[in-house]
């Protein structure tokens, strides 16, 4: 199930699992076979319009031919989340775009993020806000939800 | 500094066109528009990494924050009167003494951040997504420019109510 750790404000997460920014994790911790994998692949083509053509080079329609380490910065993030559940990753670094492959790592996973925006799910989902425990099926929810909790500056 | 400022960053294969209106512009939206490759490039410029064939035109001085708070705030003590950038995943964007730099400094500044930066005012008007509208005037550029996320038409329309 995807959990969702929502921070507003300037207070960092305190949990050693905490990947604050995933592309500078990805930059010294990706593994190769990460690319052989059919969900990463479709990944980088759906967001980054991009080909994987081996785990050292990816085709990008803009960049030309490029290593993993310029994929797009919501592509790592999604990544990482996928490949290692364990980690919570800072999923403001995904855009809306992202929205629809958290959710399928959730379905196919445990895992954790932390959001610090209004991302735009589509429906239907389960997400469980962990900040209440509150279980969140519909958008309009999940902004009520979001809205409630705490903005904390320091 | 005041008024609109334009910042053109070009390299063989990008051309972005920015016209900054307010002290403090947001740029947020999907992954995969280019708003990181848009830094690094200005880094890379002003870093004199790039050689020919890159260019950052803008009638004022540019800069990239990068690092912890403290050289930061050092850094800001020191600019004046330039069109500051700064990528998301820094962590000196969201504390209160960062938020009280930026007020008093007299410089624009360009934050890509989807965080919401709690501690600052901007205008709904100037949070902006990064588009790609296809290939630069005959030249293999693919051209991005900025676009308001919350229209100004729209913004007026929804005031209207209350």
């Amino acid at each position: 199930m995807l959990n969702i750790i929502i921070s507003r404000g300037s207070a960092d997460l305190d949990n050693k699992n905490y990947v604050f920014s995933p592309d500078t994790y990805f930059k010294y911790n990706y593994e190769e076979e990460w690319f052989n994998d059919n969900l990463v692949t479709t990944m980088v083509f759906d967001i980054d319009s991009s080909i994987v053509e081996s785990p050292h080079m990816i085709n990008s329609p803009i960049l030309g031919q490029i290593a993993p380490e310029r994929l797009s910065g919501g592509v790592k993030a999604l990544i990482i989340m996928y490949k290692e559940p364990d980690l919570i990753v800072n999923a403001s670094a995904c855009g809306d775009n992202c929205a629809k492959w958290i959710l399928e790592i959730g379905k196919r996973t445990d895992l954790t993020i932390r959001l610090g925006y209004e991302m735009e799910f589509p429906e239907p989902f389960d997400i469980c806000i962990k900040n209440s425990g509150h279980i969140t099926h519909t958008y309009e929810d999940f902004l009520k939800k979001f809205q409630e909790v705490e903005i904390i500056e320091r | 500094m005041k008024g609109n400022i334009k910042v053109v960053v070009s390299t063989k294969k990008l051309r972005y066109e920015l016209n900054l209106r307010r002290n403090i512009t947001i740029i947020q939206g999907d992954s995969a528009t280019g708003k990181t490759t848009l830094i690094q490039i200005i880094n890379d410029y002003l870093s004199s990494r790039t050689g020919p064939g890159t260019d950052v035109i803008c009638k004022k001085k540019c800069a990239v924050l990068s690092g912890d708070l403290e050289s930061v705030l050092i850094r800001l003590e020191r600019l004046s009167d330039t069109i500051v950038f700064a990528n998301e995943q820094e962590h000196f964007l969201y504390p209160k003494r960062f938020a009280a730099a930026v007020l008093k400094s007299d410089c624009y500044f360009v934050f890509i951040t989807r965080d919401d930066l709690h501690t600052l005012p901007y205008s709904v008007n100037e949070i902006y997504c990064l588009k790609n509208s296809g290939y630069y005037q005959n030249t293999r550029q693919v051209y991005n420019s900025l676009h308001q996320i919350y229209p100004e038409s729209s913004t007026k329309k929804h005031f209207k109510k209350f």
